[in-house]
């Protein structure tokens, strides 16, 4: 809470150092200055602290000679920011946007995100979601240029403004398929409405590049995607509407993974390359990896009270720090005055391209060359298995979420989400999404207060 | 059989038992620069939901009734986001943090209604359009 209160006192001290509206208009422009916020609890019933048995091995010149060691590692596991305690900071936020209307055609828009940094304690980061410069020819057209939310899903382009939407936290089934990442953008995109009677079919093209920090182990890794290129299509009326959206991109890494020099020391230990470590090898080189992301939507208000919304979301790449992955979810919500319920039924599981990877670590750290010369019954390689076996996780869920909207631009909410992995037979350990280890079933309980203005 | 179809029955009255009918009637005023223009019902709607944003060349200024009055639910319903104002809040938070869409502002009375009608090219809805150019009449 003491973060969110200074993230908010660094804006307010943004806010009065900005130049007013009028002041704007001095510079024939209008300013205009809008925001959004959520300061949201949540909880789970994992525990308070788990273990992870963590691999090292010595240094690659020694190995063979000198034993590697299994280390635990403690940790407090999360589900998407739900610990075991009530925890203010992992999906707080607040969001501001200056929009500067030039004229009747050209616009620049600069949108502030700030949250807590939840890989540095007690730090926040404020970072620009969208910087954009806009060109409008006429009305069924619009052109931006600079950096913007990907829209690759959905909500995807305003995920942060959870006051328009029906739940604490989006689906984490379709909406952190790729974690917290890739989900700004460098470029141009372009989108055109149809407009016909009822009906608005809008198309949106863009194009770009996008560059990423992600921490991965305790490793800071550079990830730069290029060749950005993708496209979406919703055609719909007031009753209903579908959407689909196919983006493609190619990144590469600065990932220096560690199992190099393992599998080389593997190698020269048994006197050259043999196939496991060859095809660990090729799956670990992160260099001109394409993924692929399919998005599907269908929303239907049934009723003037009842509504559906479901959305499927596949992610395709057999990079080592991407994933191949797809989920779905479908929820239902149902509107009485201020209040609104919403059940919603979840499912994520890896592609084979996923499990492929597995196989391929899971084949060289069980290989008689690297048990017998390298190994030497210390369990790092089945440590180094299992740790991998955490991307494998499929769950279902269900969730309930209540909504009241106290004002028009405030609304509390509440939720409570059972979360159970399935399938993942043959496995000791079964783990959900976000890589949590559980072999029944977890609880997540989310309160928050969501606001724009 | 019966009991399945009773059960059903029963939720749809549900649902919909709670559709609340408004019979109201609603005015689309504009400026003095725009009296005399035509617009068709798409039109107006697509004016009202900030998708057309320019009329003659210009930047149109759109007004709506207060959040919290009547004339914002019949204004919802003619829009297609339902009688639920929460619906077409949601949908102006879409739009204006893609950056598709300016705000509307809103005249919580007629007369800052007449204010902001003051500035050329402006459009905004009112129950009592006294004094007003009425260029459309919404029924619901």
């Amino acid at each position: 809470m003491y973060l969110f209160k200074r993230i908010i006192k660094h804006f307010a001290i943004l806010l009065a150092t900005l130049p007013s509206v009028s002041m704007g208009a001095t510079f024939g422009m209008d300013l205009l200055v809008n925001g959004f916020g959520t300061v949201c609890a949540s909880k789970s019933d994992l525990p308070k602290y788990n273990y992870a048995s963590i691999p090292v091995y010595p240094f690659a010149t020694q190995l063979g000679t000198v034993n590697p060691y299994v280390a635990s590692l403690q940790y407090t596991p999360g589900y998407v920011g739900a610990e075991r305690r009530w925890n203010f900071l992992p999906n707080s936020k607040f969001g501001l946007q200056f929009t500067a209307l030039f004229n009747d055609k050209f616009k620049a828009v600069t949108q502030l995100l700030a949250g807590a940094e939840i890989f540095d304690n007690n730090d926040f980061y404020v970072q620009m979601d969208w910087a954009y410069v806009q060109f409008n020819p006429f009305n069924e057209l619009d052109f931006q240029f600079g950096r913007f939310r990907l829209p690759s899903f959905y909500y995807s382009d305003y995920l942060d403004v959870n006051h328009a939407q029906p739940w604490v936290q989006p689906p984490e089934e379709v909406y952190f398929i790729v974690g917290d990442a890739f989900q700004n953008m460098d470029g141009i995109k372009g989108t055109y409405s149809y407009y016909l009677n009822d009906w608005t079919a809008t198309g949106k093209l863009w194009y770009g590049s996008m560059k990423e920090e992600l921490i991965i182990l305790t490793q800071n890794i550079n990830v730069e995607v290029r060749d950005v290129i993708g496209g979406n299509l919703q055609i719909g009326n007031d009753r209903f509407s579908v959407g689909g959206s196919l983006m493609r991109s190619i990144y590469d890494t600065t990932l220096y993974n560690p199992f190099y020099g393992l599998i080389t020391a593997t190698e020269i230990a048994n006197g050259g390359a043999f196939q496991a470590a060859q095809n660990l090898q090729a799956i670990l080189k992160d260099q001109d990896v394409p993924i692929i992301y399919v998005g599907l939507s269908f929303n239907a208000n049934i009723t003037d009270n009842l509504s559906l919304l479901a959305e499927r979301a596949s992610i395709f790449s057999r990079g080592i720090i991407s994933t191949a992955r797809e989920g779905w979810y479908a929820s239902l919500s149902y509107s009485l005055s201020k209040f609104m319920l919403t059940g919603t039924y979840g499912f994520s599981r890896p592609l084979q391209t996923e499990i492929n990877k597995y196989k391929a670590v899971q084949a060289f750290f069980t290989s008689p060359q690297y048990v017998n010369t390298i190994d030497k019954g210390s369990g790092a390689g089945q440590a180094a298995i299992n740790l991998f076996q955490a991307y494998l996780g499929e769950q279902r869920s269900l969730g309930l979420d209540l909504r009241y909207d106290i004002l028009a631009s405030l609304a509390l909410k509440g939720a409570v989400k059972y979360i159970w992995p399935v399938g993942q037979s043959g496995y000791r350990q079964k783990y959900i999404l976000n890589l949590v280890p559980t072999n029944r079933h977890i609880w997540v309980y989310r309160l928050s207060f969501d606001f724009v203005f | 059989m019966i009991l399945y179809f009773k059960r059903y029955l029963w939720f749809v009255l549900l649902c919909c038992s709670f559709s609340v009918a408004h019979a109201a009637e609603l005015y689309v005023v504009v400026s003095n620069n725009l009296r005399g223009t035509s617009f068709t019902q798409g039109e107006i709607k697509h004016i009202l939901l900030g998708e057309i944003t320019s009329v003659k060349n210009a930047r149109v200024k759109l007004i709506y009734p207060s959040y919290s009055s009547q004339a914002i639910v019949t204004l919802s319903m003619f829009v297609g986001k339902g009688s639920n104002v929460r619906d077409l809040k949601s949908y102006w938070s879409k739009m204006i943090f893609t950056g598709r869409g300016n705000p509307p502002e809103t005249a919580d009375t007629d007369a800052e209604l007449k204010k902001f009608l003051a500035e050329d090219n402006a459009i905004g809805v009112t129950t009592n359009p006294a004094g007003m150019n009425v260029v459309y009449t919404i029924n619901i």
